[in-house]
Formats: structure tokens, sequence, C-alpha cells
């Protein structure tokens, strides 16, 4: 079966544990004398709390603890004077049934005095809208137009050249007004966790979360506990893409109820919950124009982009629209807004896709305009060596042109699988509302339909962010691999690849654990696609300081130069003397016995990192009657530098294809009029089921980052943001008119083609 | 007024007799009471399929089960599949596919391929699509996981003997 | 969001169900496969402090064919409602429906009837049945009775059941000769979806070679307060021989005929516009099979996805 090694395709090392159901995650940690924590919840979007009444609860047979804001004084845990969304904690309580918490918080009352709320963005910036956030701090500004805007929590604008002058002399302009709506990472795992009292006033908390120093830090300040007081043990984790990031959810009210009752407190959302309460990507409104030469040399970007920041006042980082083509000039006006919702929080590429849509949209809508084959028009402004990044540094060598090329010559080779519509002469090019091919009718049925293709392109710098490891040889001649990366993607598989590659040892020889927040140094959470790059360089540096030192001591046993000696799989043995040798199994027992305990370790406290890309192809169906909207087929073509596991590339960018299919055409969140969110379950909140699956074809696009480990790039997040201007692209193709806001669903479509 | 009832359930093949209380479900049950935590929980109300066991053969969610209706039924969870450490053929297809990431919806999702497999040995990617529709995957975007389904219905007509 | 507190119990024959029902009144609540019930309560819509479940009792998860026509027990599963190879043959349209309710594991524990006395505008089952002319059987404290579907639903959750009364089965009148039957709904997602819009139809052709309607029905799900039947289809195409321009105006007219509201899964203009849609395609359809184009009706099943395991 070979090694494993770096490049391999080789299976989760931790999939046994997850199809057996051996693998313990959030809410599979139950321990004796177990509680049930349970949170009361606002159910107004906006209001004032007159007063909270905990005095029967506190009385109930079987409820230990009751908490509330004046149990954390100075702490935003809990709402205290104003709820200002739909969900936010208000209280919670310990029993020893799941069924008494939850009978202990209806027995709670909460007067409240409702406030108007506002949870659309495009709502809250409208002069007379109402303010979201009483006592907040409002930057007084107006838009392009000259008009005041309300709610506005922050402002940036990034500005060069001259757009004004641009735009005027740009032979074509396109304009647009765009929005995206917000929706969830959807995980499927609700938030869960169990606090165990652990005495001294110390508490250590089992969770499902991307970083349990975070989780450490975040708790250790909303209670007001030292750091070294909490103890967190990561479980394996049931999705995360952002929204466990630098999040707690469950983890502070759990340790809380835990050290007041001295007992073990468990408490899981349910999904209502994680949907009302938690941290989910910001809907976004923009109005853009962009102005290029007949050419299709790109002049002149003009944005102004208001971010739904909900109580956070979150404002993205609009600098993604300008993105990754050469522009002659532009300027980017951003907004965060204030709105009755959650703070928002990172899902997959934050921002990116948003960004991404617009820009895009735009590009589509400007090769239409002058006539330019939409592929043409992004390779002729494409990014490269010596350009200027998003961030306004020189560019290195980047693969943005490369994955464009891959994409047109993967597209050209396959385009009899094309599922859309007969040959056209570009891969590429516009289908213009064609009949879909038999193929594709017979998997479609019934309905009037039209096809179209859409083509868009994306851009990432993954994250580096501190990272450790060790590497340890153990006395038998297996090894251990210790991180504080939580694994999201199989990145322990990885560092077991990297291990076999660099000692040469089978896989299955290698274990991999994540050490909880008492055992390795501090580490960044895993996002931004940094694992398998820092943490995975440190894995390489600390396998290859462990190889330098098993080479020296069995030179020592061999009584040889340690020069002369290679690694084989179950031996260290001289290079020409093949018999002269020393196993694994004798090295790791002689080194306990005398030489002490063999590893390697290092620690990155950054890396420097490069821009990856991902540029993607989509054909889509549109039942002109209906509106309904279907992917049939979807090409991905990613810059990954080195692809380090294909088999968990392709999975990634699978991924990170279907969610964007969700979120361009099903997902999002909805309000009532008071601000309440409409579709707090699963059976309203729409996420696509196998039968949305689209036929997703990643290409594997291997442009060397020097920087990297083995020459890789961050992989995990880029695919997703091209993928919602990629099927908005396709969608307008099809239908022969512009469609600027998401989801597309049927009615939306139906809309737009009627208006 | 409320007490608990007598309910007997055959769960992996082990004869289960316990005191329930009315309005527990049988997913409490497997979980809470069995110490069967392979079984997960994603929404509660039947919209995830997480939480998918076979009841008599039959895939069901069993967070809309309550505990009494299920007296007397064969119970099948994620680790009534796999006998030792020798894994099932839909099981260790799954790994070999990529077809798992975070693993929370893979068990009540090996299910429902058993049930699927059950029943139809041969299924086109259609039936494998519609018989998956109600287990929902964030991971995957579900191509490696229809992948696992076929190549696991390869797998098991070998064992079978066919050809 | 809770979960309530209630007591079960499981009676083996109907006399017992209506005697606790008549014991235990209002606060009492009928389980039969508990996908809506249970949900309902977990959200706290409601909290009965009795369960009676149904499943026990074996003479409602029967399904009988007789020369007056098909019974089917109130407690059969949808999943076996999809797969029934008599369903299938006789009543196609009610096999897709079933096959378009949620998931399999969903459709294993969902009857028939709980889709009928849950009372969901959108109720995917309720518009199958109405154009099939399906008989309600009812037993309660004060005897038993037969009901017209149509006259079950008084609205949205309400049902012409009262608090002692057990929806036993339904009946369906053998097809005339010469039907066909169509189901289509609309959702946003292939599969898992509260329908936005859903249309059944029925048209029966005369007995001649000619393409003469003696017989039609139309009923929509999720465009009014209760499932309805299209009176102005039935009036514009009875007698009539079928043509597109007539199928088109018949389709024009339902949207006079709705009423729907306007939710977060659609708007009243946009259910008002896809009843049209779908009573177009449902008539063409159900004319199809109606003169025996066989080809047509493998072909549909495929398309809506109503494709049956093993079988």
């Amino acid at each position: 079966m070979g090694t494993d090694g770096v490049g391999e395709r080789a299976f989760r090392i931790d999939a046994p544990a997850m199809v057996t159901g051996k693998a313990k995650y959030g809410a599979d940690i139950h321990v004796p004398s177990m509680l049930h924590g349970k949170i009361l919840r606002s159910k107004y979007a906006h209001a004032r709390i007159l007063r909270i009444d905990t005095t029967e609860a506190v009385q109930m047979s079987g409820v230990k603890a009751v908490i509330t804001a004046d149990d954390v004084r100075g702490s935003d845990l809990f709402a205290k004077d104003y709820v200002r969304f739909h969900g936010q904690k208000i209280a919670a309580v310990a029993a020893d049934s799941v069924q008494t918490a939850l009978e202990a918080i209806e027995a709670i009352k909460v007067e409240y005095e409702p406030l108007t709320a506002v949870t659309d963005v495009r709502d809250a910036i409208k002069p007379d809208a109402p303010c979201a956030f009483i006592g907040g701090e409002f930057e007084e500004v107006r838009d392009a137009y000259g008009r005041p805007l309300r709610n506005i929590s922050r402002y940036r604008e990034f500005i060069s050249g001259d757009v004004e002058e641009m735009m005027r002399s740009s032979d074509a302009v396109v304009e647009g007004e765009f929005y995206v709506p917000s929706v969830h990472q959807s995980y499927l795992e609700p938030h869960a966790c169990i606090a165990l009292p652990i005495g001294g006033g110390k508490v250590e908390i089992w969770t499902s979360t991307q970083g349990h120093f975070q989780v450490r830090s975040l708790t250790a300040r909303l209670l007001g506990l030292p750091l070294h007081h909490i103890k967190v043990i990561p479980t394996f984790m049931g999705g995360g893409f952002g929204g466990r990031n630098t999040q707690v959810y469950t983890e502070p009210v759990a340790a809380l109820l835990a050290l007041k009752t001295g007992l073990p407190v468990q408490v899981i959302d349910d999904r209502s919950e994680v949907i009302l309460d938690s941290h989910p990507a910001p809907a976004c409104y923009a109005r853009a124009r962009l102005g290029a030469s007949k050419d299709g040399t790109l002049m002149a970007l003009d944005a102004e982009v208001f971010w739904d920041g909900g109580v956070s006042g979150y404002i993205g980082a609009s600098v993604h629209l300008r993105g990754l083509y050469r522009l002659r000039s532009y300027r980017i006006r951003s907004y965060g807004v204030y709105t009755n919702k959650p703070a928002p929080g990172a899902y997959r590429a934050p921002d990116a896709p948003q960004m991404a849509f617009v820009r895009e949209s735009l590009m589509d809508m400007l090769a239409r305009e002058i006539g330019i084959d939409p592929w043409e028009l992004r390779m002729k402004n494409a990014v490269e060596e010596g350009d200027t990044s998003t961030d306004g540094v020189p560019l290195p060598k980047v693969g943005f042109k490369e994955t464009l090329k891959a994409l047109m010559d993967y597209s050209a080779k396959t385009h009899e699988r094309s599922k859309a519509a007969f040959r056209t002469a570009s891969p590429t090019a516009h289908l213009n509302g064609s009949a879909p091919s038999k193929a594709a009718l017979e998997m479609l049925g019934s309905g009037n339909w039209r096809v179209g293709r859409g083509l868009a392109c994306g851009e990432w710098t993954n994250y580096s962010g501190y990272s450790s490891a060790t590497v340890m040889l153990n006395e038998d001649g297996t090894f251990q691999v210790i991180t504080g990366s939580c694994d999201v993607t199989g990145t322990n598989t990885l560092f077991a690849q990297i291990v076999s590659e660099e000692l040469k040892v089978p896989i299955k020889k290698v274990s991999v654990v994540v050490g909880d927040t008492e055992s390795v140094p501090w580490h960044h959470q895993t996002g931004g696609s940094r694992v398998a790059y820092t943490t995975g360089m440190a894995v390489l540096k600390a396998a290859q300081q462990l190889r330098e030192r098993m080479l020296q001591i069995a030179a020592k046993i061999l009584g040889v130069d340690a020069q002369e000696l290679e690694l084989g799989e179950e031996c260290i043995c001289v290079k020409d003397n093949q018999s002269q040798r020393v196993s694994y199994i004798e090295l790791g027992r002689a080194c306990i016995a005398e030489y002490g305990p063999l590893h390697g370790s290092h620690s990155i406290a950054w890396m420097p990192t490069r821009p990856a890309y991902a540029v993607a192809l989509a054909e889509a169906a549109v039942d002109l009657d209906t509106g309904k909207v279907k992917v049939l087929r979807y090409i991905a073509a990613q810059d990954v530098g080195k692809a380090l596991n294909p088999l968990a590339i392709e999975g990634q960018i699978h991924g990170a294809v279907m969610q964007g299919i969700g979120w361009a055409t099903m997902e999002g969140y909805k309000y009532t009029d008071d601000g309440r969110v409409a579709n707090a379950t699963l059976a309203d909140y729409l996420l696509p089921t196998s039968t949305d699956a689209a036929e997703i074809e990643p290409v594997i696009v291997e442009v060397p980052n020097p920087d990297g480990p083995y020459g890789a790039k961050g992989v995990g997040e880029p695919s997703i943001i091209p993928s919602l201007a990629a099927i908005a692209n396709a969608v307008s193709d099809a239908i022969g008119k512009r469609v600027t806001s998401l989801p597309m669903t049927p009615e939306r479509i139906v809309m737009v083609l009627m208006h | 007024m409320v007490g608990t009832k007598r309910v007997r359930l055959r769960v992996n093949g082990d004869e289960r007799e316990l005191e329930v209380q009315p309005y527990e479900r049988l997913i409490d049950v497997l979980r809470y009471r069995l110490g069967l935590t392979g079984t997960k929980e994603g929404c509660s109300t039947g919209d995830c399929g997480a939480c998918s066991v076979l009841m008599d053969g039959k895939l069901v969610p069993s967070c809309l089960v309550l505990a009494l209706s299920a007296d007397g039924r064969d119970i099948v969870t994620i680790e009534g599949l796999s006998s030792g450490d020798e894994l099932h053929p839909i099981q260790q297809a799954f790994i070999e596919c990529g077809a798992v990431q975070c693993g929370f919806c893979t068990p009540g999702m090996i299910l429902a391929a058993k049930a699927l497999l059950d029943e139809n040995p041969n299924p086109t990617l259609e039936e494998i699509k519609q018989a998956l529709s109600g287990n929902l995957c964030r991971c995957t975007g579900y191509v490696k996981i229809f992948e696992a389904v076929q190549a696991a219905a390869a797998k098991l007509k070998l064992s079978c003997g066919e050809l | 969001m809770g979960v309530h507190r209630f007591e079960h119990h499981a009676p083996t024959t109907l006399e017992e169900v209506v005697k606790l029902l008549t014991e235990l009144g209002t606060e009492a609540k009928l389980l039969a496969g508990g996908t809506d019930l249970l949900v309902f309560i977990r959200h706290g819509r409601i909290a009965p402090k009795h369960i009676i479940e149904l499943s026990r009792v074996g003479e409602l998860t029967r399904i009988c064919e007789l020369e007056s026509g098909l019974i089917i027990g109130a407690c059969v599963k949808l999943r076996e409602i999809e797969r029934n190879s008599v369903i299938r043959r006789l009543y196609p349209h009610i096999s897709e429906a079933a096959s378009q309710v949620g998931s399999v594991q969903i459709r294993n524990l969902a009857t028939i009837g709980g889709n009928l006395c849950t009372a969901s505008p959108a109720g995917d089952m309720i518009p199958t049945l109405m154009v099939s002319g399906a008989l309600l059987h009812i037993v309660g404290a004060s005897g038993e009775r037969m009901v017209r579907i149509e006259e079950f639903f008084k609205g949205p959750g309400e049902t012409a059941l009262c608090a002692t009364d057990v929806l036993v089965s339904i009946q369906l009148p053998p097809p005339k000769p010469r039907t066909g039957w169509a189901f289509f709904k609309l959702g946003v997602r292939g599969a898992m979806d509260i329908s936005i819009v859903s249309v059944a139809a029925k048209l029966t052709l005369s007995e001649s070679t000619s393409d003469i309607v003696s017989e039609v029905k139309v009923a929509l799900g999720s465009v009014a307060p209760v499932v309805m039947l299209s009176h102005s289809v039935e009036k514009l195409l009875t007698g009539k021989r079928i043509t597109d321009s007539l199928i088109e105006e018949a389709a024009h007219s339902v949207m006079n005929e709705v009423k729907p509201i306007s939710d977060h899964r659609a708007s009243a203009q946009y259910r008002r516009l896809m009843a049209a849609v779908l009573t177009k395609r449902a008539l063409k359809t159900a004319f199809h099979r109606a003169v025996g184009e066989q080809q047509q009706l493998t072909q549909l099943e495929v398309n809506q996805g109503s494709v049956f395991n093993g079988g």
C-alpha cells in the first residue's frame, strides 16, 4: 500500500472512529451526576428588559442553579438592560434533567418593553431607520450621493488613482446594485460542551471547537477568571467552517453553572438556538460600477459596500472587491452597519464570496457589453508577478493565469461532457439561454428549461498564525505527533503523511493527537486555511529534527558516521551495507533505556503566505415557468501550490462548491416584520440535500509556493469565493436578465423575469 | 401523574429492558441510557437525518420516535454495523472514497445507505440521491458519498458471490 | 421549544382508542407517525397531557382492494403508499405525492391519515386524495360515519373530527377507464420541501376515442387556508375537447380562484402565478396519461424524482 507520504491519496486516520460511531463529539461526553443546562433566550429582536424574575425557577425541584447577568457583572454573556437580537441569552439553568431545565427556563419571567427592530442593512441605513443599538457609537457619514446614513458603526475607504477621470475615459461602464443575504455556516453538529469543576475554582471544558485556546480566553474574559483556571479539551467537531473559529457558545454558560453547582454540567444548543444565537456570514448590500476600454482593459471600479454588522457593527473586508485584476483606479467606500442581529462571524473565506459576487457579476456584464469572451476578459486583466496585491504590496509569483488556463484546458478537453447544451465556440462562452442537451433534459424533467454558463474567479491568501508541533519516537518504533490545531479537514492525517514522508515509515505507525490547552503551546485557531500550511510546516520541521536525532543515535549504536546512514521503512541502515542496521523498535528502546527519549519540536510564530486562486465555470438550468434553478455541472479549478493529499483537497473543493450552491440558490436568514428570525428550523432554513448536488469536477492546479510546506498553499477556502458569482452568471446567462440579489430562489427568478 | 413505563428493545442484537419516561425519545434512550452516542442529534425535528437508525430494518429518525413506540422493536445503530474491528463494507467504502469529513452526518448517512442497499443492491445514481435526501451533509458536497455508496454496492455484490 | 411531559397510551383496538378519547377529552392527542405531532410539541405549539399511540391498532394499517374501490388504513405509512403496487397501478398520483413527502426516514414514520389530520394547507397527500373522490371513514363515541374529503378540512389545522373521533380509513372509488392523474409540487430544493404550491389533477375522457372530457378535477395546495378544488377548471373543461389553448385558459382561471397568503416561503403573488403553471402541467400530464401515453408516464416518474427503490 506504500507509505502514504505527501502527495498520496491517504485515507483519513480518524475515519474508523467516525464510521463506527466511536468518535466523541461535544455532546457525547457523559459523566455520572451530570447536570443539564438550558438557556433562556430573548423572544424579541429589540427590547428593553424591565425585570427578570427567577424566583419560581430557583425553587423548582431538581433545579440546581439559575444564572443571569447579575452573576457575571461587567460581561455581556447575558443581556442585561437591552436585548438586541432574537435569541440573545438572558439566563440559564442547571437541573438534574433536560425536562426540568426546560421547565425552569420557561418559569423565568421576563418583562420587556419592545422596541422597533431593524434587520435589513438596506433599511438600517435609511434616514428614518430606528436606532439598532441604543447607547452605541456611530459614525456620522454620508453616502456617495451625499445622503446622511443611519446606524453606521464604522467607515473605511480604499482609493487608488482618479476614479472619476478613469470612468470618463472608459468606453464601457456597467453598474449594478447587489445584495447577498446572511447565511449560517450550518455545521451539522449543534453547539455542545460539558464543563467539569476540578477543584480550586478550576473548570475543565470538553467542547467541539476550531480553537480551544480561543475558547479558553473568551470564557475567561466573560467569567472574569484567570486563564490557568480553565482547561479546554477539544473533542471531535461536527463541522465549523469558521463558525467555531474564535467564538464561544455554550462553554461559558456551562463553566459558570459547573462552578456554581460544583457538578459537571452539559449544555447543548438545539438547532433553533444554533440558528438564532451564533455568528453567521454577514449580509452585504453594494452599489458598484466598473469601467473599461473597448479592448477590455479595466479602467475604474467605484463602489459603496454596506455590511450588515449586527450588534457588533461588523465591517467586512471590502478590499476583496478590488481583488485579482489590474485596475487603473478604484474607490471603495465601506460601511459597517448596526442591525438587530447577532454579531457576524467567519464563514469560509470571510467576506470574499460577497465581494466576488459583486466584482465577477460586473465582469460578466462588461464582457457582454464590449463583446469579449468572459474568459478572455479575465485573462487580459489577471494579476501576475510584480502587480500590486490586495494588501498593496508587489506580488511574488502567483498562479492566477495558470489556474485560468487550467480551467480552459479542462473545459475544452471535456467539452462533450457539458450538461448544459451542445458545443459552443469557446467552452467558457455564454450560452445565451440555450435549450438543454438531451442528457440534461432527462435529468431535469418537465419544465420550460433554459441553460446558461457562468465564469467567475476568486483570490485568497491563507492565514499564517502561530503553531507548534512535536514528533516523538515511541519505544516500540511507532511515532506520535502532537500539535494544538483542531482537525477540521483531515489535517491530522496530513501530519501523519508528513512524518511518513520524512521518516519513510508507513502512515499506520503514526498517531496524531491534538493537545489540550494545558499540554501544548498556544495556537491560533483552525481557520484561514492555515493548519496544513503553518502547523504542517511545524510538523515537517519537527520530523526533520527528529530524523537528524534518530540518525545520530543510530550512528552511535552502529558505531558509524551519521552521514553513512539512511532511513528505511522499519530501520535505519548503513547505505553501503544494508545488513548493518538498527530497527526503529531497537532505536526506540535504546533511547528510553540509554540515550533519553527522542523527539523533534518546532514552533512557528509567523510564515510568509501567498495568494491562491480559484476559477469556476458553472452550468445551470432554469425553468422559466417556475423559476427553479438547477446547477448541472460545476468545474472548480484551484491553485493549491502542491497537492499534499488530493483526496482531501477534492473533498474541500466539493464541500466549498456545494456551500456556494446553497448560498446562491436557497440559503439565507428570513425575518418577520418585528425582526424575529422566521426560519429558525432546518425545515425552513433550507440547506442543499443530496438531490441538489451538482456534478462538481475539481481541477487541481499546482503552482508551487516556495514558502509553504512542500510548496503548498492554503486550500480549504478559495473554492467558495467565486461560487456565488459563477452560478449567478450562469443563471443570468440562462434567462437573459441579470440577477443581482441572492438567493436565486424560484420566486426571485420569476420576479426578475417579470420585471 | 406521569410515571415511567417498561420498554423492551433489541438493540444491536442485545435484549434491553428499561424504565423510560413516556416523553423520552428513542434517541435519548440510545444516547443517555445505553451510551450509544454514535447516533447524533443535529436538529431534533427530523430534518437532518443525523439521528437515523434502523427500526425493524427500516430507516427512521430516532428523534421522532418515542421510546415507548419502539417497544418490542429491533434497533440497529451505527455501533451495531461492524463486528469488532471488522468494518462493514459500507463503512470501509466511506473511508476509502473520502466520504467522511467531519463525521457527524456519517453514522446516519451510512445507515441510510444500508437501508437503501438492503432493498436495492443495484441503485442508480438518481436512486442513491433520493435515498439519501433526508441526510444532510455540509462538508462533502455529497459527491464522494455517492461514490462510496456505489463502491459499497459493488463490494457487497462481490461478497455475495454475484458477478 | 420545550419537551413537555405527557402520559402515553398504546391501545390495540379502535374501541379502546375511542374510550380513551372520551375519557381524556381535549387533553389527549392521537399519535400516528409522530412526524408532525412530536415536532409541534417540541416547538411548544401544542402541549397535550396525553398521547394515544395508534400504531398498535391493527385495523388502521391495512390496505384492501375491493370491488367498490380501495381502502387505505389511516395509519398506513407514506413509504408503503409510495411503493404499494396496487396504489401505483390504480392511483399513481397518490404514490407520486407520497414519494415527495420529506425523506425516506420521514416516510417510514409518517402516515396518510396523519397527513390528512394535520390539515396543513400544504399537506401533499390531500390534493391527490381530493381529486380521487376520497371518502373518509370516521369512528367516534357517537358511532361511525363517512365524510367526503372536501368537507373534512375546516381551516389550517382544523378538521371535521370532534374530540372523540378517529380517522380509520380512506376509501377510494375505482378509477374509471380513460382516466389520467397527475401530481406536481413546487419547492426550492430537490427534496425535503414543504410545498410552495401543489396541484393534483384527474381527467377522465369519454368512452369514445375522442378527446372529450367527461370528468375533471383539480385540487390545489398551499394557496388557501385549506386545500381547495377548482370549480372554474371543472366548468371550463367538462364536456369539452381538450386543446392546448383550453388547458391554458383553465390554468389561467385558477389564478382568480386561489386565495394565497404571503409568508417566508413565498409571496401570494408568486403562489398565484405558480398555481396556474402547475395546473397547466398537471392537466397536460393527466391528459397524456388518460389517452394512455405510457412513455410519458415513465418519463415523468423519473422527472419528479419518484424513483422507487427495489420494488
